[in-house]
């Protein structure tokens, strides 16, 4: 298997860019376009034609991603034998570093299927949903959101840096 | 008596103009960074740990 580690890094890399590219284009351009049609009345089509495709690679992308990064860290081995995925989800040791970067990525995967996902259904009008349900589900999408954003810098951080050469001169 | 309820009173409205920085978009990346050094630090110390344990 220590033969395929390279594409499954390779997909968890394209995955990656689908799922945090689509959570900033959600938190950094879609949320304020979005705020300003709705008040010029042309909100429509963007939660028509780019909302419920957008949110359909956004949550795919997050499972894809998660499920590369597990089978990368499941086919590492320390030197004393451990699996890597376990190593890395209990802290252990240099494993720690890419440990936190797995655990915040676990975060923001929960955040998108179990909080984001089902309100914007409701938003988006993908599921029956009265007014006073919708009102409701605006809030909560929005935080699970703006979580995620801030959840991906330290995520980045640590995959950037934990499983690579250069984490030597960053941890030691 | 009258002290203590004045600066109870200002706590209390103090504590209802606390802003969430997750309702600004800067405010989020900014959490975002701080949080990053928070666990760098205890990542840091786990990892120095280990390696000095001959981990």
């Amino acid at each position: 298997m220590e033969n395929l580690d390279w594409i499954f890094r390779w997909f968890h890399i394209l995955a990656g860019i689908m799922w945090i590219g689509l959570l900033y284009f959600f938190n950094f351009v879609n949320a304020a376009a979005v705020k300003e049609a709705t008040a010029a009345g042309e909100a429509g089509p963007i939660s028509k034609y780019v909302m419920p495709r957008a949110l359909l690679y956004f949550r795919w992308g997050a499972v894809v991603t998660w499920v590369f990064g597990a089978a990368l860290l499941g086919n590492f081995h320390g030197p004393d034998g451990s699996n890597g995925f376990v190593s890395a989800f209990t802290l252990q040791g240099v494993m720690a570093p890419i440990g936190f970067g797995a655990w915040l990525g676990t975060i923001m995967l929960l955040n998108v299927w179990g909080i984001i996902w089902p309100n914007q259904k409701k938003l988006l009008g993908l599921v029956p949903a009265t007014d006073e349900e919708k009102a409701k589900a605006r809030r909560p999408a929005f935080l699970a959101s703006r979580v995620n954003t801030m959840l991906s810098i330290p995520m980045i951080f640590f995959m950037a840096t934990g499983p690579t050469s250069m984490s030597q001169f960053i941890y030691h | 008596m009258g002290r203590a309820t004045c600066s109870a009173n200002r706590t209390h409205s103090r504590r209802l103009y606390v802003k969430n920085p997750l309702d600004s978009l800067w405010g989020t990346v900014i959490s975002g960074f701080v949080l990053t050094a928070i666990l760098y630090l205890i990542a840091r110390a786990i990892v120095s740990h280990a390696v000095g344990a001959g981990a």
